[in-house]
Order: C-alpha cells, then sequence, then structure tokens
C-alpha cells in the first residue's frame, strides 16, 4: 500500500487540470445541446454528469491499485478487449449500420474505447520485459501484431479513426522503448511502397532512394534485405491484390480514400465549424450566445465539432486555457514517464500520454480544417460515457504510478 | 573513458526522449494555436460577418452524362436542357407570405409549397426542386418578381434524352435514379441519393465513364439570399463532363432489323463483325420507351410494362431462349464428320419418315428427300439424315460437339442479363427425370435442334460468326471507344478470342460450302436471303413451339468470301424460317453494306414462288408423330 511520505508527491496540479477540461466539457455539451424551452436539463447533459461522477470515483480508486497489479491484468485485459471487440462486431449497435456499442438498455458501451488501454498495457508489459530486444526490423514483428489484431477489429466496425489512434500509438511507444527512429521510419517503409506501387515510375525512384539510404545506413545487411525484399514484394503484389477484388471491396477502400464520399455533408460542416471557431474571435459571443450551433443542423457538434462550439462562444483566449489544460497534462505526463523508475510504468505513462496528445490534436485539427474528418472524439471534452470513463480511469492510472515514481 | 552503469545511461537516454516528446506535443500544439489565431483573430471579423449577416449556401453543379454514340459517329442518346424552380434557405425569410404567393404564381398547391420551404431549413447543401421541367410561362412569372423571391431560382439541368425512336432501346438501357439498394455500392464512388445513374444495358455497364461528376461551388448570400462572392475555403469541386462513349452499333442496321420486327408480334435480331466480335446490331422487339423510363414511370405504369405478357422489359437477342432448330444441323453435320460416323460420300435414303424403336419422327418435306448426303442434308435442311446421324452420335457425344461449339454459356458480352442458355446432357436429363427416367431417344429431336436444346439468339448468331472465321469466336461487344467530350481517345475495345470450335479444316470448309449452299444453290431453302452483289451463307430454322405457331429462324453470314457481317434472325410465331426470317436477315445485310432497294423490286418477294411455301418444315409436328416439344416453352423464357 501506499504510505503517507508518497502521498506528499501527489499530483494536485494534474487533478485540477483533469477536472477542469470535463467541467469546461459539460458545460459545452450543455451549450450544444441547449434548448431554451425546454423545462428540464437535457438527458445528453444528464448523463454526462453522472458518467463523470462515476469517473471521479473511478479515477480515485485506480489511484490505489498497484503497478504490479496492472502489469499482472494487462494480458487479461487485452484478451478480455478483443474478445468484446468480436463480440460487438456481432452484436452491436450504431448511427447508421455501424456495430460499435453495446447496447445495455439505459447505457451504452464502446469496447474500443476499453480497448486503446488494453493495448497500451499488452504493449507496454511486452516491451517493458528486460529480454525484448528492438534494434531489428524482425524485433518489431510482434509489438506489431498486437496493435493490428484489435485495429482490423474495429476497422471492421467500421471506426476508421479509432483503428487509426491504435496504429498511432505505436511509434511513440516503441520510441520509448529504445527502438531507433530509423527503424521506426523503415518499418514504414513497406506501407509506402504499396501506395506507390500505383505509378511505378515512382515505385522505381522510390526503389531506387530506398535502396541507396539502406546503402549508407549502418544496419545488418540481413535487415536491410528484409527492408528491401518486403518494400518490393509489397508493392508488386498491391495493385495485383487491387485488381483481384471483389467490387464492393475495392468500393469499401475507396471508401477510406476518396474524399467525395463526404461531399456534401461534412464539406459543410467543415465550413460550419471554420465560421464558428473563427466567428468567436478574440473573446467570444458568450456561454450559450452562440448562433452557428442552432443555424445549422451539425449533428456531431457535442461529440467531434464541440471544439467549434468552445471556440465560438469563449474565443481565442478560452481556447488557448483550454489548449493550455492539454498541453499541461500531456507535457507533464512526458516528463513524468522520464522520472518513474519502474519500466512497465514509465510505457504506460507514454502510450496514456500519447493517446491523449493525439486524440486531442487531431480532433482540434479537423474542426480547423487541418486535417481530413476522421471522427475522433476530444478527450475528457466530447460528450461520450465509455470515452469520459476510460480516460479519467487512464489518469488515475497515471497519478497513481506518479506515487510510485521511486518504486522498481 | 569512465564506465558507466547501464542504469545511469539509460535515465540519460529517458531524460532526452523525454524532451525529444515534448518538443513534438509543443510543436504541434503550437501549430494548432497559429491556424487558431488566423481564423479567429486575422479573419474574425470576416467569419463574425457570415455568423451574423450573409451566409454561406452550396451549391451543386449537375455535370452532363457522356454521349453514346453509333459507329460512325450518328448520335444515340445526349442531354436535353431542362429548367426547374428550385429554392434555398434564406436566413429571416418570412416562408407564409413566400408560400401565398409562389402558389398563386405556379398554380401550386399552398401545403405542397410551404413544405418544400420547410424542406429547406433542414438543407444546408445545395437546393430543394419546386417545379421539375418547368415551362417557359412559369419560369417567366418568376423572374419577373424576382425581388420578392428570396432564394426562389431556376436552373437549368441536363436530362438525358434517346433520339431514335426507341431505336437499340435494349442495348442502350435507361437512366433513373439511384436505388437505395444501388447506393450501398456506389456510394463509395462518391454517389448520393436523388442521382442518376444507369439502370440497364450500356448505360449501367459504363456508368463510371458516362457519368458526369457533379460541381460544387460555395457563395457567401445576404440576407434576402443573393449570391455576393465565391466562398473562398469551402471544398468547391469543378464540374467534370461525362465521357463519351462510342458503340460498335451500327444504327443503320439496327434500324432496318428494327423496323422489320415491327411487322411481327415479337423477335429479336443480333448482328456481329465475325473478325472482331463487335455486335453491329442488337435489336429486341417489343421495346420499352427509354425516355419514359428516364423520366420515371408510375407504378402503374411499371407494373403494365412488367405484366404484359409481351414482355418488352426482356431483352430477347440475350434473355430470351429459343431452341435454335435447324441451324443447330451445323452441329449435328459436323460432329458428324469429326468423330467419324459419317463422310462426306455417305448417303442416306429419306423417305419422310425415320423409326427409332417404336416411336416414328418426319421429315419436314413429307415425301422425303431421297438419297441424300451430308451436303444435301443442310442445304435442303433434311431432318431425317440428321436424325440418322444423331442417333449414330449419341445425346452425350452430340451435347459435347453443342457445348464445345459455344452453346449453353454465356458468350461474354459487356452488358448484365444475358442467359446462359442450355445444353441438355446426359447428366442434365439424369438430374431432371432421375437417372433412367428418360429415353435415349431425346437424341432424335435434339439433332435437328429442337427438345430441351435453348440457345439465345446472341448465341445463335456466335454460332454463324464461328463458321464465317473458320472457328474463331471473338467475345461480342458493345463497347468500342470511350472519348472525352473534347474527343480525345482514352480507351479503346480489345477483341478477345472467346473460344474456338473444335472442328478441322476439312469439316469447317465443308460448313462453310453447305451454308453458302442454303442461300445461293437452287435447291437451298434460304434463297430470299439472297443480296445483289456477294454470296450470302445461311441456315433456316423453324423452331417448334408447342404453344403456337412456330417460330421462325435463320443465322447468315456475308460476304462468303471475306464475312463482315454474321447474323441470327428469330421471329416469334411467325411460322417458317425460310419464307419468314431470312428475306428480314437480306434487309438487315443490305442496310449495313448500304445497299439501296431497286425501283423495281418488292420489298418482300413472295414465299411461294421460290420456296414452295415451305421455308423448312412446315408441316412437321402435325398427327402426334414426335418432333421438337418438350421444354421449348413459348420462346420467352428468361433464365432465372
Amino acid at each position: 500500500m501506499l504510505n503517507r511520505r508518497q502521498f506528499r508527491d501527489f499530483d494536485t496540479g494534474f487533478l485540477v487540470a483533469t477536472l477542469a477540461i470535463v467541467v469546461v466539457g459539460i458545460a459545452m455539451v450543455y451549450s450544444a445541446t441547449y434548448d431554451p424551452d425546454a423545462a428540464s436539463l437535457s438527458p445528453l447533459v444528464q448523463r454526462q454528469l453522472m458518467v463523470a461522477g462515476i469517473g471521479v470515483l473511478l479515477m480515485a480508486g485506480v489511484v490505489l491499485v498497484s503497478q504490479e497489479t496492472v502489469e499482472g491484468l494487462a494480458p487479461v485485459l487485452y484478451g478480455l478487449a478483443i474478445v468484446l471487440l468480436v463480440a460487438v462486431l456481432l452484436v452491436g449497435v450504431g448511427k447508421s449500420g455501424e456495430r460499435r456499442w453495446f447496447d445495455l438498455g439505459p447505457l451504452r458501451f464502446q469496447p474500443s474505447e476499453l480497448a486503446k488501454y488494453a493495448v497500451i498495457f499488452a504493449l507496454a508489459r511486452y516491451l517493458a520485459r528486460r529480454k525484448t530486444r528492438l534494434d531489428r526490423p524482425v524485433h518489431l514483428l510482434l509489438p506489431l501484431a498486437i496493435v493490428l489484431v484489435p485495429t482490423a477489429l474495429v476497422l471492421r466496425e467500421p471506426d476508421l479513426g479509432t483503428s487509426l489512434l491504435f496504429l498511432l500509438l505505436l511509434p511513440p511507444m516503441l520510441y520509448w522503448a529504445g527502438t531507433k527512429p530509423i527503424l521506426l521510419l523503415f518499418l514504414l517503409m513497406p506501407v509506402i511502397s504499396m501506395v506507390v506501387a500505383f505509378n511505378w515510375i515512382a515505385w522505381v525512384l522510390f526503389l531506387a532512394l530506398l535502396g541507396t539510404v539502406l546503402y549508407v545506413s549502418r544496419i545488418f545487411m540481413v535487415d536491410k534485405i528484409i527492408v528491401f525484399t518486403t518494400s518490393v514484394v509489397t508493392g508488386r503484389l498491391s495493385p495485383f491484390l487491387w485488381s483481384h477484388l471483389e467490387d464492393y471491396q475495392r468500393h469499401r477502400v475507396l471508401a477510406f480514400l476518396n474524399p467525395e464520399k463526404y461531399r456534401f455533408s461534412t464539406g459543410y460542416q467543415l465550413i460550419q465549424s471554420k465560421i464558428a471557431i473563427g466567428s468567436g474571435s478574440a473573446m467570444g459571443k458568450g456561454f450559450l450566445q452562440g448562433t452557428q450551433k442552432n443555424f445549422a443542423f451539425l449533428p456531431e457538434q457535442h461529440t467531434d465539432f464541440i471544439f467549434s462550439v468552445l471556440a465560438e462562444e469563449f474565443g481565442f483566449l478560452g481556447c488557448l486555457l483550454v489548449l493550455g489544460l492539454y498541453l499541461f497534462l500531456v507535457v507533464r505526463m512526458f516528463r513524468l514517464a522520464g522520472t518513474v523508475r519502474n519500466r512497465f510504468a514509465g510505457l504506460v505513462i507514454v502510450g496514456i500520454a500519447s493517446a491523449l496528445f493525439l486524440q486531442s490534436t487531431i480532433n482540434v485539427g479537423v474542426t480547423l480544417g487541418l486535417f481530413p474528418v476522421t471522427g475522433m472524439t476530444l478527450p475528457l471534452l466530447s460528450y461520450g460515457g465509455s470515452s469520459l470513463l476510460v480516460t479519467l480511469a487512464s489518469m488515475g492510472i497515471v497519478l497513481g504510478m506518479g506515487l510510485r515514481r521511486m518504486e522498481y | 573513458m569512465v564506465p558507466v552503469s547501464s542504469g545511469m545511461v539509460e535515465i540519460d537516454a529517458l531524460r532526452q526522449r523525454s524532451r525529444m516528446m515534448r518538443l513534438i506535443a509543443l510543436a504541434m500544439f503550437s501549430i494548432i494555436v497559429f491556424k487558431l489565431g488566423w481564423l479567429q483573430l486575422a479573419r474574425g471579423g470576416f467569419y463574425r460577418d457570415l455568423s451574423e449577416n450573409n451566409y454561406v449556401q452550396g451549391f451543386e453543379v449537375r455535370a452532363p452524362r457522356g454521349l453514346i454514340i453509333d459507329r460512325n459517329g450518328e448520335i444515340l442518346a445526349d442531354n436535353r436542357v431542362s429548367l426547374s424552380i428550385t429554392l434555398t434557405r434564406v436566413r429571416n425569410r418570412n416562408d407564409d407570405r413566400l408560400a401565398d404567393l409562389l402558389a398563386e404564381l405556379l398554380a401550386l398547391d399552398r401545403g405542397f409549397v410551404a413544405e418544400k420551404l420547410l424542406e429547406t431549413r433542414m438543407r444546408y447543401y445545395g437546393a430543394v426542386t419546386l417545379v421539375e421541367d418547368a415551362d417557359l410561362e412559369q419560369v417567366s412569372r418568376v423572374e419577373e418578381r424576382r425581388s420578392e423571391l428570396p432564394g426562389v431560382k431556376v436552373e437549368s439541368t441536363a436530362k438525358r434524352r434517346y433520339l431514335g425512336d426507341r431505336l437499340g432501346a435494349h442495348a442502350l438501357g435507361y437512366v433513373g435514379q439511384v436505388s437505395p439498394r444501388e447506393l450501398e455500392s456506389m456510394e463509395p464512388l462518391g454517389y448520393a441519393s436523388g442521382d442518376i445513374v444507369g439502370k440497364t444495358g450500356v448505360e449501367q455497364r459504363y456508368e463510371l465513364l458516362l457519368r458526369g461528376h457533379d460541381g460544387a461551388e460555395y457563395w457567401v448570400c445576404d440576407a434576402a439570399g443573393r449570391e455576393l462572392y465565391p466562398f473562398v475555403g469551402g471544398p468547391s469541386r469543378e464540374i467534370r463532363v461525362g465521357h463519351n462513349l462510342i458503340l460498335t452499333i451500327d444504327a443503320e442496321a439496327q434500324r432496318a432489323a428494327e423496323a422489320a420486327l415491327k411487322n411481327h408480334a415479337a423477335g429479336a435480331i443480333v448482328a456481329v463483325e465475325p473478325r472482331t466480335g463487335e455486335v453491329l446490331v442488337l435489336a429486341s422487339y417489343p421495346a420499352p420507351d427509354p425516355n419514359a423510363l428516364a423520366e420515371g414511370v408510375s407504378t402503374e405504369e411499371w407494373r403494365e410494362l412488367t405484366s404484359s405478357p409481351m414482355h418488352p422489359l426482356l431483352n430477347r437477342a440475350i434473355q430470351a431462349l429459343y431452341p435454335p432448330g435447324s441451324p443447330f444441323k451445323i452441329v449435328t453435320a459436323g460432329a458428324g464428320l469429326e468423330t467419324g460416323v459419317i463422310g462426306l460420300e455417305t448417303q442416306v435414303m429419306c423417305r419422310g419418315t425415320y423409326k427409332y424403336g417404336i416411336r416414328t419422327f418426319r421429315c419436314w418435306k413429307p415425301g422425303g428427300h431421297g438419297l441424300t448426303n451430308a451436303l444435301d442434308g443442310i442445304v435442303e435442311s433434311c431432318d431425317v439424315f440428321m436424325y440418322q446421324v444423331g442417333a449414330k452420335l449419341g445425346v452425350a457425344t452430340l451435347m459435347d460437339w453443342a457445348e464445345r461449339s459455344g452453346l449453353g454459356r454465356r458468350t461474354g458480352l459487356d452488358i448484365a442479363g444475358e442467359a446462359a442458355g442450355n445444353v441438355p446432357t446426359p447428366a442434365w436429363y439424369d438430374r431432371r427425370y432421375g437417372k433412367k427416367k428418360w429415353s435415349r431417344g431425346v437424341v432424335i429431336n435434339l439433332s435437328i435442334g429442337q427438345g430441351e436444346l435453348l440457345v439465345t439468339p446472341l448465341q445463335a448468331a456466335c454460332l454463324a460468326c464461328g463458321i464465317a472465321n473458320s472457328g474463331v469466336v471473338y467475345t461480342p461487344h458493345l463497347f468500342k471507344r470511350v472519348e472525352t467530350y473534347s474527343g480525345r481517345t482514352i480507351g479503346t475495345a480489345r477483341s478477345t478470342v472467346a473460344y474456338r470450335m473444335p472442328y478441322g479444316d476439312g469439316t469447317m470448309s465443308f460448313l462453310q460450302e453447305a451454308m453458302l449452299g442454303v442461300v445461293e444453290a437452287p435447291n437451298g431453302t434460304g434463297k430470299l436471303a439472297r443480296v445483289e452483289g456477294m454470296q450470302v451463307a445461311g441456315k433456316t430454322g423453324t423452331a417448334q413451339n408447342p404453344h403456337g405457331e412456330d417460330h421462325a429462324c435463320f443465322i447468315a453470314y456475308a460476304p462468303a468470301d471475306e464475312p463482315a457481317i454474321a447474323l441470327a434472325v428469330i421471329i416469334e410465331n411467325a411460322g417458317g424460317g425460310g419464307a419468314i426470317a431470312a428475306p428480314i436477315a437480306r434487309q438487315v445485310m443490305k442496310a449495313y453494306f448500304r445497299i439501296e432497294d431497286q425501283p423495281d423490286e418488292p420489298a418482300y418477294r413472295s414465299p411461294d414462288e421460290e420456296t414452295g411455301g415451305n421455308g423448312d418444315g412446315g408441316a412437321a409436328g402435325e398427327n402426334g408423330v414426335e418432333r421438337g416439344g418438350g421444354e421449348t416453352g413459348g420462346g420467352s423464357h428468361a433464365e432465372p
């Protein structure tokens, strides 16, 4: 158990920042769903309040869990997440034909949210082992597999944003575990080759460049050959596979790549989002005074586009404050990761920090038109019970690991 | 060097990595803050104006569909301009007053107008159509009162128009609004509900080439709904006109074929260029009006189309199954020669009847043909000769040769819905009737192309192609070339070999000689297909139809020495092939070769003069004598 001395290390600032974002989130969900004629609080706000309450309790409880327990439970949690992801494909529900949630009467549970952290724990446990070696491409195959299984399952739901997040978690965690950045780049080569191969001139140039870089780089000859041949094979294979796909399968792939799919709804959503954000100017229009949210029927304004509501009502200043809170949390976690003695704990903190960092910047980037629409929510702030619950729990884990930073 | 413990090295490394990660996070957040500052501080005033006074409206710019053109440049389908009156949302508009005014101006139901106006409030992109295909009077009334009608616009759109009077209706197909089921697979390709897509035929098959890519424009509008200036930074898109499709169809020959079909109740004509597989004529009668179908037909009209006993929606050329009749004698004779059960000199005595077991089968010529060899057997279409060949071959061998001659499988034509036909092998009979529950005597009927053997007119045309081309059959196709709207060719069809007929050189030249005799010899049954100035080869046929009058059929190719066209004609319930179908083939060939009618020549020569009133097998099938019958049906059996 924890002793009194350890509690002196409790990071109050971290806790306050987390809770501040949650409070802002509830206020924004309230504003986004505000109806002046309604007698009572919107059910969405009620639910978000309830989940936030449970989440804070969960966070407090998780602080008490030792890191050995977390490490021991990691494989169990990973297995459970995979089972749930398979199950949700069979019995899940969603907005328009997707299978993302379990419908549990009044509550809904989104297993991909749980899976995010299950993947982080499983990766951390594997990478933390002393005998795990990460200096050659072959060593990266198992961590890749740990990530690819849930990625594929979530992609089937389909939920592009979340499955993308799984993949994006891998590089920072590998980097933290000691993989050289150059190796991470090499890991990308077969993927790039697959895409480039559709234009053979570009492909030949790409291979020539890759060959030159590999030739001068100082890695094992075997690895050079592995990277090069897998790139050649995937590149040769992809146009061939493409032409042998069934029509409907090809359409599905195009759906992910073709922005025309979103030609009207999201195109307009983006314009509305930009107008909302821009019209907020420096100081904002004031709480509940946003007009864009009423004028245009935006179905995702309390989830994916909550940031534009915030920006319209609280302006540049408000945004700066909220972004500052996120940056504070992320930087704080990366710093903590550098000081904890337990290798597993360090990796978990890096994973959680990366998840928070990636989700928040991608979500805000989308509302600003920096990235294509992926369907990622703003953690802690967007409406969504499962996400809020597990994110709060993950913050609890970081707080707990902060208390135990001197333990090996 | 001072040795350092690995723990210290690791801690240093972690510190460095931690610094790196924090740096990346800071950089990313800085980019976001920079963009945020640009939108909120630099451009804040502009956006505030957009959110309070003016607003952004997205407009759809419809792109026209590509043209469909015949092989000689005649346009078969283009687009016409259609004016429609549309509504877009306007902030703070008095919809009640506008509804009153519009209902009065356009003589519409007020409730309907109010409903459409309400719909605009839910639509942030594109317009809601109030009046489709508006007439000029409606348009001018709206234009006159423009200032009182905020958000009301007259838009011109391109709509599909089929130019010929149902010319090539089945080959071209028609367009219509995309159905929810089609949308499931087409949505990823950028289709949205309400889009116009090809439903059948070439329109459907080459949808992705023909489709125009709609454009999108975003405008900043003022409070009255007037467009002020384009909104920069919106996801605008240029329109892209659809590609023009050049078909292999020869409109002249197609017209001649359809004109000839109109004299009968129903039928189909298919013509193919043997050396390439290019489909010159694909005619099926009766045909629906594609313009009406593209406009959208009512449920009642649709029910009428689908339940009509003449099945106008059925593309008989590729979907209807007929017993091939006597043209199949080419396969019977060819198989007989190849397997050696007969030789070129083998003679058979035809006295008009043939006994197989206890059953008697008749020749179409009651008196019989006398001593008949293989050549006479085809030229005079002697049934008894073929019965004997068939009996010697047996069901299995004969049907094997039928399959190897290309029957019983889809030819691979590039439009949807082709039927495979049926080649009844012993295995098929076993499945159908049970083992040993059927008589080997079915081979007698099969040997003259009757019974359960079923082919499409397209397959019959391919049979003619195969003989014309000395065995090589190219995959028939309607697609010839695709061009951009400015005329740059971006794709050309390539001819591919579909299959090769298994006849040796000797047999092949015999079959060609025999088919030439059918038309050109004095005793041939297909003399009415003669075309002045060239030699025509062909084979007449009369497919027995247990439900009514026989189907007349005829396959041919010309010129015999260097075939440029091969065709199949089938006329339902019309009688003998020599009398009815052969002269139609002649008309189609003349149209294709652009041979003018001689002024003193009647369009149809009387059949009685030259063929004795019996093109082929007129009297057969009477008196309960077994010939034909079985599963032939009325000729309009589409495969499921």
